[in-house]
Formats: structure tokens, C-alpha cells, sequence
């Protein structure tokens, strides 16, 4: 969870030297640095609960009866 | 901004098609439909063309403009959004999964005990670093690799061909039954049908009226490689065995003349095949970058890239818990989803076509 937190940290860290430098206004910024964090949220969470929850779970859950259907 | 040309396109998605497809994918394939498998793959590969024919005629209405922008014209803007981030989230998994089959690839045979994070943290650098630098970064990568890539793929049939079961191809030839080949090409159209993004880099191709002889070129090349690999395979194992190996394609790598030089060619052909995998992957990243980038109105897609390949990255060791959950997960739905994301474009172009249609008729009528 640390290593997550730490990728993110190093990510946001460039794009920030990167937005100061390029064509970027303070909203862009915002909305980048916010899809940033949300990012960061969802792998986290993700990570926590991954041995209660995989994603595979609801796509199986919504596919497969139509999957079953088209096959 | 006209700056990928129609033969990069063409080498971007044949290897787009044939890496996973090869890789991946024949075990499932061979599970499903045994001696039909051939014949599903071809007929699969003819479905996910004619999913991006619709991709490309819509594309050609507007070939200057980005169909995330456009889009929300047609069906508009509270129908649009969330079909965008529907592709957006099947491109995503297909990353993940891509992303998760190269891991426990690796693990397997190449670094065993070397942990999953570890490879995902070094495939996403790579990954990562190419497409940062736009999307003639992965263009240009895939023109670069595709000659390399395809000897390799086509070297391998005929270095295993002194193994072939003869006898094993009378089942071939008299096996023919639609019903049993369904699955294989329901599968192979999902894929192929991936095409269908196409749609979303438009304004970045040159000469756009001949795409889709681009993509026919792609669908050709691919479709008679992976045959290539499909019939060996079942010459050599059988369907009943074929289907139970997790990488047959790998076994198939191993099967290559024991004490002959070339038995230490794998790694090669593996290297090769994995950078195929990286810029597949890349177009990938690519075009969720683009479309994120575009639905919150900003014009550059750089920002996106990094963040949107580590949460591939972590999603690919979280998405599924076992081999056994992969499995059912390919089975059981997966595939459907990215079938029905590729659907979408169609969606759009029936409305199109409606809309333009009543405007015609509108205008006659008032004319």
C-alpha cells in the first residue's frame, strides 16, 4: 500500500513539473491532479480488499447470464 | 496532426492481433471447440472485421474531428459520456488482463518466484515511457518491431513441424461443425472486433479513406498466423491435451528439437513477442488516455498516461485471485463485455445514419 502511495506520489511529482512548465492553466491542473487522486483512491481500496473483492466478481456476475445466452 | 501512416496502422493492429491471440488465447479456444477451432477462428476474424467496417464508415463522416467530441452530437451528451466510459473501462480490463497473463506467463517459466509486482512495476515503466511520447511513439514502435515479430512467429511452426502427429490431421479435415466452432469465434470476433477503436484516432491517420484496407490487410495477416500456430498445435498435442495446457503456445516453444542450437532460441522469440504485447498494450493505454483527456475538455493526453498505466498496473494484481477465477473469468463474461464495447460504434452509427436520413427527408419536404 505504501509502494501505491509512493508510485502515485512520484506520478504526480512529474506531471506537476510538467504542467508548470507546458500550456496548462490552474483548472486543467485541477483536473488532472483530482483524476490523479482519484486514481490513487481506487488502487488503494482495491489493494485493501482484494482478498474480499476482485473485479472479476460483478463482471462475472452481469456477463455471464448473457454470455450463456449468446453461446 | 495527420501523422501515423496507413502502414503503421496496418502493423499496429496485426500485432494488436496476433500477440494475445497467440499467447493467450488458443487454450481457450481449443477447450471450446477442439478439432473446429481453425474454423472459428476464421469465421471469428470475419466478425470482428465487419464490427470495424461500421467503426470506419462512421469514422469517414467526420475523419477531422475526435469521436469523443463529436459523439455527444449524435446521441447526445447524457447517452454519450457514459458509452465513452463504458470503452474507456473495457479498454482498462483488457490492459488488466493482458497485463495479469503476462505476469503469471513470466512467473511461470521465465522468473519463477519473482513477485508479480515487481514485473508489473517494470512492464508499466516500459509501457509508460513509450506511449508519454504520443501516440507516433507507438506507431512508430510497432512499425519497428512488426518485421521482427512476424519472422519470429512464423519461425516457430516450422521449427516444431518434425513433430507433427500426421494422423492427428484426418481429425481436422472431417471435423466440421458450425455449433462447436461458435465459442471459438464468438471469442476471436471480441478481439478482432478491437479494431473497432479505431475510431478514436481518426484525426491522427493519414490517407483515412484507406483504413479500412488497412484493417483488412491486419485481419488477413493475423487470422492466417494464428492458424499457423493453431493447426501445429493440435498436430502436436491434440485437442484433448492442447486444451489442458494454461500457455500451449509456450509448450509448442519447448516442443523445438531438443540438443539443437535453436532450442535456445526462446528467450529471443519471447523477448520479440513481449515487446508485440508492449505495444499492444500501448495503444491501449493510448486510447483510455485520450479519451479521459478529451471528456474533461483538455486537448493533451500526456498527463493521463502515467497514472492510467499504474492503475492498470495495480489492477492487473488485484483482478482476479487465482488461475481458476481467470479461467472463469474468461469463460464467464469477460469477453462479452469487450464484445459489447466494441458494439458500441455501431450503436452510434445506426443513429447517425437515422438522424441524416430525417434531415433529408426534412429538407426535401420543406424544399
Amino acid at each position: 500500500m505504501t509502494a501505491i502511495l509512493f508510485i502515485y506520489g512520484l506520478i504526480a511529482a512529474i506531471e506537476w513539473r510538467y504542467t508548470r512548465t507546458g500550456k496548462h492553466n490552474k483548472h486543467s491542473r485541477l483536473l488532472i491532479f483530482g483524476f490523479i487522486a482519484l486514481l490513487l483512491l481506487l488502487s488503494e481500496l482495491l489493494y485493501l480488499i482484494k482478498l474480499k473483492f476482485q473485479l472479476a466478481e460483478p463482471i462475472i456476475a452481469i456477463f455471464n447470464p448473457l454470455e450463456k445466452l449468446l453461446k | 496532426m495527420q501523422t501515423v501512416t496507413q502502414a503503421q496502422l496496418f502493423k499496429l493492429f496485426a500485432l494488436h492481433l496476433f500477440s494475445t491471440m497467440i499467447a493467450f488465447m488458443l487454450g481457450i479456444m481449443m477447450q471450446q471447440s477442439g478439432y473446429n477451432g481453425p474454423l472459428g477462428i476464421l469465421s471469428g476474424a470475419l466478425i470482428g472485421l465487419g464490427m470495424a467496417f461500421f467503426a470506419y464508415r462512421l469514422g469517414m463522416r467526420r475523419p477531422d474531428r475526435f469521436f469523443v467530441e463529436y459523439g455527444k452530437e449524435i446521441v447526445g451528451r447524457w447517452l454519450h459520456t457514459p458509452l465513452v466510459l463504458f470503452i474507456a473501462v473495457a479498454n482498462l480490463l483488457i490492459g488488466m488482463i493482458n497485463f495479469w497473463e503476462l505476469q503469471d506467463f513470466l512467473i511461470q517459466f521465465y522468473l519463477v518466484s519473482t513477485p508479480p509486482w515487481a514485473i508489473a512495476g517494470l512492464c508499466g515503466i516500459c509501457i509508460a515511457y513509450t506511449v508519454r511520447f504520443g501516440v507516433n511513439s507507438v506507431f512508430r514502435a510497432a512499425e519497428g518491431i512488426f518485421l521482427f515479430s512476424l519472422l519470429s512467429f512464423l519461425l516457430i511452426p516450422i521449427l516444431v513441424s518434425e513433430s507433427f502427429n500426421w494422423y492427428i490431421g484426418v481429425g481436422l479435415a472431417t471435423h466440421f461443425s458450425p455449433r462447436e466452432a461458435w465459442p471459438s469465434a464468438y471469442y476471436t470476433s471480441s478481439v478482432f472486433g478491437e479494431m473497432s477503436f479505431v475510431l478514436f484516432i481518426y484525426p491522427y491517420l493519414m490517407q483515412p479513406h484507406r483504413t479500412f484496407r488497412s484493417m483488412s490487410g491486419s485481419m488477413i495477416v493475423a487470422a492466417a498466423l494464428v492458424l499457423l500456430h493453431i493447426v501445429p498445435l493440435l498436430l502436436i498435442f491434440g485437442p484433448e491435451l492442447a486444451s489442458n495446457l494454461n500457455y500451449p503456445e509456450l509448450e509448442l516453444l519447448r516442443f523445438m528439437r531438443s540438443g539443437s542450437f535453436l532450442e535456445t532460441l526462446d528467450p529471443a522469440l519471447i523477448a520479440l513477442w513481449l515487446i508485440s504485447i508492449f505495444v499492444k498494450l500501448g495503444f491501449i493505454v493510448f486510447i483510455i488516455s485520450l479519451i479521459l483527456a478529451h471528456l474533461l475538455k483538455l486537448k493533451d493526453t500526456k498527463p493521463f498516461v502515467s497514472p492510467v498505466t499504474a492503475f492498470i498496473a495495480v489492477g492487473s494484481l488485484v483482478i482476479v485471485k487465482s488461475n481458476i477465477q481467470f479461467q472463469n473469468l474468461m469463460t464467464g463474461g469477460l469477453l462479452t463485455l469487450f464484445f459489447a464495447s466494441e458494439l458500441i460504434p455501431i450503436l452510434y452509427y445506426v443513429v447517425d445514419s437515422l438522424q441524416a436520413a430525417w434531415r433529408k427527408k426534412r429538407k426535401g419536404r420543406f424544399n
